[in-house]
């Protein structure tokens, strides 16, 4: 029956018992993202909206049974609550770090025209900080973001390090007291 | 509320899209601020932004906390929250589960408003609603796992950006630690439901077939 049967006849098969497992497959997931798990029933809701409207295009096998339907439509709303807390979440980790975005790293590299002493001072502090604190494996990262003529940290080593270079330099930047406007008023 | 240029003053409007969001579905973190309206300091977010052609439109909960972080609102959060839930449809009839937390938290009108469990754990859907209105306002989902006779509690990352972090700040004030939320006879049932957290590497073997001269690969 479901091999001949489109997407929509499959949607409209569904009981009530299979509807409502999928919500709560939904509220799962939004619970799995930290995302609110009021927002299941609009989830399930956004994720027929892509089968009625076609924007979503299933395989005939995924048709095949009520199984693999259901299984489908689990595929669906696990895409779209990736997708939900990828956009309401996109900012959380300048937030967490106690409020020090990677700003602060910029303005501490790379705003020399208030004060060039004290702009060369500050960054061969964080350098010299940088590389008592860190340990051996993010050498090679730190030595290259030294050399970088953009001041970005280069991924020499791999993307971890990057991350974990970045995280430290936030850690002595708040040592160190350093924030934008205590840099550019000196 | 109003600031800006003479002649050209912004009001704080709050709005919600009412044909997109059926009012009964409606979170605060659906609540949104039009770009005229924020501080020149708000950093623009593409993810964020709602593009329409009378402009962009951001959450209004992440402007809040942009507010907070950068020192430029400074009122207790759940005295602005209480405001703010009066301006919003009050159309919230399911009550939220109480007796669940602690006497303190549920006196400071926290509660746990939905609650999932699993064999090895148990999350909780906290909310926090105002004495004088039904609005829930997301706090955060908070995960339980028992480690024998103890409770261990921890937020589950990466989760809303918004004013829920500030909540979470106050939710923590008021707990001595977050595995301390649960009210005693709430927490005692949880650790009876749960199994105990298993210590140890969990070790997944994956059968090799494509190459069967080859050893199994372990993925630890």
């Amino acid at each position: 029956m479901y091999g001949t049967t489109t997407a929509l006849a499959c949607l409209n098969a569904l009981t009530a018992d299979e509807r409502n497992q999928l919500v709560f497959f939904a509220q799962r997931r939004l619970a799995f993202f930290g995302l609110p798990t009021e927002l299941s029933e609009d989830l399930y809701q956004q994720s027929t909206i892509g089968v009625i409207g076609g924007t979503r295009h299933p395989r005939e096998q995924d048709l095949a049974s009520q199984e693999a339907f259901l299984n489908y439509m689990r595929g669906i709303i696990n895409s779209v609550a990736e997708g939900w807390s990828r956009r309401e979440c996109s900012v959380t980790k300048e937030y967490r770090s106690n409020h020090c975005s990677l700003d602060v790293i910029q303005d501490m590299v790379a705003k020399p025209d208030a004060d060039p002493q004290g702009f060369k001072d500050l960054r061969e502090t964080l350098f010299r900080r940088l590389r008592e604190e860190a340990p051996a494996r993010l050498l090679p990262t730190i030595d290259a973001w030294e050399q970088c003529p953009d001041d970005r940290i280069p991924c020499v080593t791999g993307r971890k390090h990057v991350y974990l270079v970045r995280q430290l330099a936030q850690k002595i930047a708040r040592k160190l007291e350093f924030t934008p406007e205590s840099h550019s008023s000196s | 509320m109003t600031w800006g240029e003479p002649g050209r003053r912004h009001q704080a409007r709050l709005y919600w899209n009412a044909k997109e969001l059926p009012t009964r579905s409606l979170t605060f973190e659906q609540v949104l601020i039009h770009e005229e309206d924020t501080l020149g300091t708000f950093p623009h977010q593409p993810a964020f932004a709602r593009v329409t052609e009378v402009g962009k439109f951001y959450p209004f909960s992440a402007y809040l906390l942009h507010l907070y972080a950068q020192k430029e609102a400074g009122r207790d959060v759940l005295e602005v929250l209480t405001e703010l839930s009066r301006l919003l449809p009050q159309k919230r009839t399911e009550s939220p589960i109480t007796g669940k937390l602690n006497a303190v938290l549920e006196k400071d009108g926290f509660r746990v408003t939905n609650r999932i469990t699993e064999p090895a754990r148990a999350l909780l859907d906290i909310g926090w609603v105002s004495a004088d209105s039904d609005f829930r306002f997301f706090v955060g989902i908070l995960e339980v796992k028992t480690d024998g006779p103890r409770l261990k509690a921890q937020w589950v990352l990466p989760g809303l950006i918004g004013i829920n972090h500030l909540l979470q700040g106050e939710f923590q004030k008021r707990s001595a630690s977050l595995a301390d939320c649960l009210a005693e006879e709430y927490a005692k049932q949880v650790i009876a439901e749960l199994q105990p957290q298993k210590h140890g590497k969990q070790t997944l073997h994956v059968r090799n077939h494509d190459c069967p001269g080859l050893p199994e690969r372990v993925n630890s």
